[in-house]
């Protein structure tokens, strides 16, 4: 009835609007009205511009520009409802703030971030409802997000029809983006682990996905720009993709859509007063872009998430959602060398990798599919307490839905504690994309399956576990609010053994810009597209929470690489983009206390890299370790020893597949 | 068996009902168009300006990586010019997902990378354009000469003077054999089937109960896709009539050839007891040395090669200290004499272009891309050391092929000559041809007491499945 209402209502006061109203509700196109609206926001340094407009027919959207150059061409903003008409809309309000702050990361790019933008909220009346389009400019980029809400104040379910939002890129841009491909030849699933593939603006077709995050790079310019989603969880919408509409093919227009990996039938029911997920738009050259942690900055000074009942609950109670029992730290990972069979192997396999933590001080120790196959507690009871005799942390892994009965609020509630009554420390929980068990109701990104992320979330805080999510979707900042999701999948790692230089290279300069992942490093590489240098490279330049070290526990002892893996860091206090080109190299440094460690990875093409060490402490000199691929064999790197300061660079051979990493160490 | 019987009668059904709809729908066409114009430099060659094709590849197993490797290096090298997307299909849904795709011309692939034994349906199907016209307006030039001519010879997929398929490489089962064991039984590789047999029985007696002379996996359906044709066409057998597409293998000499390869299987497993009929995965054989030759798939080389490594504790390049590579070529001839008992049959991949690419420029980069992965020795080094012997002479025949210490150890022993490698020959009902011969296999084989006359009884019985889709087919 109240659909009725508002139809009838907005066909009778489209004219008093300017638009007119065709007999059949359909808004007639007028051509030559002035704008209703334009609204700029610049970036504090005023490089990025962000502009929205609303035209004479009430259409939206936007524009970006990098200084003076569009990055963003004139792209469809706005959200399709049923219970309102959004292209009759008065503009009600604008406002501009200021948004700036700072933070600490448990585990990130770097220990300690600042924040600042400029923020501009449209605020538009249609009949029942607000809807405001909140753009931001930051130095390094730019976001915008829609906000629903009932103009009575209340609360509700709203169907959304569509997502209007689009990213048009400019002609001619170099795109690198992950097709979206089922996992399987029977159903649709995606866990995000396909490669970041180069393709021009100008092909786009319309019957593909792109996932996020998607990079570009503006033709004839240094100007790159990575497109991706943040505060998905929390915001009850699915997480989107990028396709482009049938009509639009050749003008390199994308439009967000939902997950083509989802099975829930009609995924359109959210709840308001609805906050959307961030549009993050990272821009700028590209040390600008790989440095960037814009899809967490833009949560500003969102705190850790704490239960409703927190007043409620004693002050030791209290101290969970500190979070201060979160630790990071290097795990070891087994399961790539010996499979789910040996998992069970509490008095042998499993205890051995204890004492390689142990010796390696690593902080936790991963048991993977098949640990819990015919389980004997007592074993296993005596397996956690040796680890934690040794003061090492133990991490069981799940299956999303297999594990926890298909999305079983209470079945995961028991299983959590009785995980906790083990002693066990964290969760590894896989298979987010719903392979492997039958009759879900809801996978992948769906909103229900988004929710169910931050279930598990909430749950594993309460319990003091911490959680990497596997078979998962794309990181969305989400370790802002819950600091304990510490690492997580959503790339195509070692588990595939196989992997090219092509597809690590390329997924440095894309996934890894926008959260932790655990692509599981080795050290002798698993299939002959990656090298040692290679792989040692990865182990610095992928961020994770919980850095998953993949090889055999002798590797780690080996005299070889023994002190680099000791030293290896979880956390980063900061992160030094060197140099590199998708498809090409990629090399930066990472800083950890008063060390460094340097790497660069190369892909196909032989090369070679100049390394300026100008980001060093002025004034110091280091010792540097330096492991480079070996020319005769591409399981070993050869170990040197030599002498650093701030005034010097390095030109470094890079074979194809290659890789090396310096590990600096201030003398004392 | 039941279920098996009913997996393989709705395989036939589905793609019965597929190709007929498929049939239906490729009627009336006008056949393939070239829209736009080349740009040329002075020296004649194109110029491609960003130019992106698709291609579906059936290659989806652990082989997968090393494609796109080459792909991605393809892509590389041609920054600006050319871009080659890829999409691979599991060989299970390959032959209906890439049809549908084309004929709904929605996703459709520009260029497929399919086993030889599909090209004839799609083909029949009005899927494919030649490249004749393309060679010719751009100047890229795909000579025939300079591929092995086993393969080539189903280039034209039955029509002529044309061409519409270019083949890459052969695979099927591969052979590994232990040095030690070998040189302690005299050193000599058999060359005959019968002197397969008496080295077999000589490292039997000499290595007691619990011993096989030769590992395999016969549980593995590649065994009975590979090996099983391997043994007829050894024994001078026609898996159909080319002409009338029919089986016909209850029929004259073929129907010897029939009984030979199977009795020839039999002989190892039950007779000699030197191999076994069931297993899954034999090596653990291998690994403990309880093998003397030992029987696996061409695209896991380099994974066993490691594997193998692995498990002695050795570096892969000192496998070759155990480890040496032949050929099943002769194993399975009852008759020596016979002419064709060197053949190994196996899959072949093709590239062919999709009816639905129109723009030149775009067909001239995939005879761009095929010129690039079946004439540059590189590549097609790469692509062999992922289990994948090339078809083209120009790669075969190149130095740093030749050099390989992968190819020259392995795959060039593996496969010693490819004009003696066979495919499915041309007919849409590759199918069910592939999956009778599979059950006829399993129900012929499997059974240590089968009579003759339920062996030809099952011989008969298969090929009249067969021909029930022959019949629909045509």
């Amino acid at each position: 009835m109240k659909k009725t209402i508002v139809s009838i209502c907005s066909l009778a006061l489209a004219a008093v609007f300017t638009f007119g109203a065709a007999g059949c509700g359909e808004k007639v196109q007028t051509e030559g009205l002035a704008d209703r609206g334009n609204w700029a926001v610049s970036s504090p340094d005023g490089s990025i511009v962000a502009s929205v407009k609303m035209d004479g027919n009430g259409e939206l959207s936007y524009s970006v520009q990098k200084n003076g150059t569009s990055v963003v061409e004139g792209s469809a903003l706005g959200m399709d409802i049923a219970e309102d008409d959004f292209d009759l809309t008065t503009i009600h309000a604008v406002n501009t703030r200021k948004v700036e702050g700072s933070y600490e990361n448990k585990s990130g790019k770097s220990s300690a971030v600042k924040y600042e933008c400029n923020e501009t909220t449209i605020t538009l009346k249609g009949w029942d409802f607000y809807l405001d389009i909140v753009m931001r400019a930051y130095d390094e980029g730019y976001a915008f997000r829609y906000g629903v809400r009932a103009v009575d104040g209340s609360s509700g379910t709203m169907t959304v029809r569509e997502e209007k939002t689009e990213f048009v890129l400019p002609s001619g841009s170099s795109v690198w983006a992950q097709q979206y491909v089922s996992s399987s030849t029977e159903g649709n699933y995606f866990s995000y682990e396909e490669s970041y593939d180069y393709r021009s603006s100008d092909n786009l077709r319309p019957d593909v996905y792109f996932a996020f995050p998607l990079l570009y790079q503006v033709k004839g310019t240094d100007i790159y720009s990575l497109v991706t989603e943040s505060e998905l969880v929390g915001s009850g919408f699915y997480g989107s993709f990028l396709t482009m509409p049938s009509d639009k093919q050749g003008t390199g227009a994308l439009q967000t859509v939902h997950s083509p990996a989802g099975i829930k039938v009609n995924d359109n029911q959210v709840e308001y007063p609805f906050e959307s997920p961030w549009h993050v738009g990272i821009t700028g050259d590209m040390k600008t872009v790989q440095e960037s942690e814009l899809v967490e900055k833009v949560y500003d000074d969102q705190q850790y998430w704490r239960p409703d009942n927190y007043e409620q609950l004693s002050p030791e109670e209290q101290q969970t959602y500190n979070y201060d029992w979160v630790d990071t730290g290097l795990t070891t990972f087994n399961w790539l060398h010996y499979g789910n069979e040996q998992q069970s192997d509490y008095s042998g396999l499993q205890r051995g990798y204890v004492d390689l933590a142990a010796s390696m001080g690593w902080t936790y120790t991963l048991l993977d599919a098949g640990w819990n196959e015919n389980l004997d507690e007592d074993v296993f009871l005596s397996f956690v307490e040796y680890a934690h005799g040794k003061g090492i942390k133990v991490i069981v892994w799940a299956s999303a839905y297999g594990t926890f009965a298909k999305g079983n609020y209470d079945n995961l509630c028991v299983k959590l504690d009785l995980y906790k009554s083990y002693g066990i420390d964290g969760v590894k929980v896989d298979f987010f994309d719903g392979q492997y068990v039958d009759g879900l109701k809801f996978q992948g990104e769906d909103i229900d399956s988004i929710r169910w992320y931050e279930t598990i979330y909430q749950e594993t805080a309460k319990r003091q576990m911490i959680v990497i999510p596997h078979g998962c979707n794309k990181p969305t900042g989400e370790r802002r609010k819950y600091p304990h999701v510490l690492s997580r999948e959503g790339i195509y790692g070692n588990e595939f053994h196989n992997v090219s230089s092509s597809v690590t290279i390329n997924e440095l300069f894309t996934r890894c810009v926008i959260g932790p992942s655990d692509f599981t490093p080795v050290v002798h590489p698993l299939g002959d597209f990656l090298t040692a240098g290679h792989q040692m490279a990865l182990a610095v330049l992928i961020e994770s929470g919980v850095p998953a070290m993949a090889d055999y526990a002798d590797v780690y002892y080996s005299e070889t690489y023994n002190a680099f893996y000791k030293a290896l860091p979880s956390l980063r206090d900061e992160t030094v983009f060197l140099g590199g080109e998708p498809d090409v190299y990629y090399c930066a440094a990472v800083r950890s206390g008063d060390e460094w460690f340097v790497a660069g990875c190369n892909a196909l093409i032989a090369t070679e890299v100049e390394v300026d060490f100008s980001f060093l402490e002025e004034g110091v000199t280091y010792t540097a370790t330096v492991y480079n691929n070996d020319p005769e064999s591409a399981d070993d790197v050869v170990v040197t020893q030599e002498t650093l300061d701030s005034s010097q660079n390095r030109k470094i051979s890079l074979s194809q597949h290659g890789g090396f990493v310096y590990h600096l160490v201030p003398q004392k | 068996m039941k279920n098996k019987r009913m997996a393989v009668l709705l395989a036939m059904t589905v793609t019965a009902l597929s190709l007929g709809a498929f049939a239906a729908c490729g009627g009336g066409d006008d056949g393939p168009i070239t829209t736009g114009e080349l740009v040329k430099d002075e020296n004649g060659n194109v110029v491609f300006e960003n130019v992106e094709i698709v291609c579906n590849t059936v290659v989806s197993g652990s082989d997968k990586d090393a494609f796109e490797q080459i792909v991605q290096q393809f892509n590389i090298e041609h920054r600006g010019e050319i871009t080659v997307h890829t999409e691979s299909i599991g060989d299970g849904t390959f032959e209906n997902s890439v049809p549908q795709k084309i004929n709904n011309n929605s996703n459709a692939p520009d260029l497929i990378m399919a086993h030889q034994k599909v090209l004839k349906s799609f083909a029949n199907n009005n899927l494919l354009q030649p490249f004749d016209e393309a060679m010719e307006l751009s100047g890229i030039e795909i000579d025939l000469s300079n591929y092995a001519q086993g393969l080539a010879r189903y280039s034209s997929l039955g029509e002529e003077g044309s061409l519409y398929a270019v083949p890459v490489d052969a695979q099927s089962m591969i052979v590994y054999y232990d040095k030690e064991k070998l040189e302690e039984l005299g050193g000599e590789l058999p060359q005959t089937r019968a002197e397969l047999l008496e080295l077999c029985r000589k490292a039997k007696e000499k290595y007691g109960s619990g011993f096989w002379p030769i590992a395999w996996a016969t549980g593995n359906e590649y065994f009975a896709r590979y090996v099983f044709p391997t043994a007829i066409l050894q024994n001078g057998g026609e898996l159909f009539n080319p002409q009338t597409l029919y089986a016909e293998w209850t029929e004259g000499e073929n129907a010897d050839s029939f009984r030979n390869a199977i009795s020839s299987l039999r002989e190892l497993i039950y007779d000699k007891g030197y191999a076994q009929y069931g297993r899954e995965s034999v090596l653990t054989e291998l690994l403990n040395g309880n093998c003397l030759f030992y029987l696996t798939l061409s695209w896991s080389n380099s994974e066993h090669l490691s594997g193998y490594a692995d498990a002695k504790g050795i570096n892969v390049s000192e496998v070759t200290d155990y480890l040496g590579a032949t050929s099943i070529s002769g194993w399975f001839a009852t008759d020596p004499a016979e002419a064709e008992a060197n053949v190994i049959y196996g899959d072949s991949h093709f590239f062919a272009m999709s009816r639905t690419v129109k723009d030149i420029n775009r067909k001239a980069a995939i005879l761009e891309f095929i010129r690039y992965f079946t004439q540059n020795a590189q590549i097609g080094t790469q692509w062999a050391k992922a289990g994948h012997v090339s078809a083209s002479k120009i790669i075969s025949e190149s130095e740093e092929y030749q050099s390989d210490p992968i190819v020259s150890n392995y795959f060039s022993r593996f496969y010693p000559d490819l004009d003696e490698f066979r495919c499915m020959e041309l007919t849409p009902a590759f199918k069910e041809v592939q999956n009778n011969l599979i059950s006829l296999f399993v129900a012929t084989v499997s059974n240590p007491s089968s009579t003759q006359d339920a062996i030809q009884a099952e011989i008969k019985r298969s090929q009249d499945e067969v021909n029930v889709m022959v019949d629909f087919v045509k």
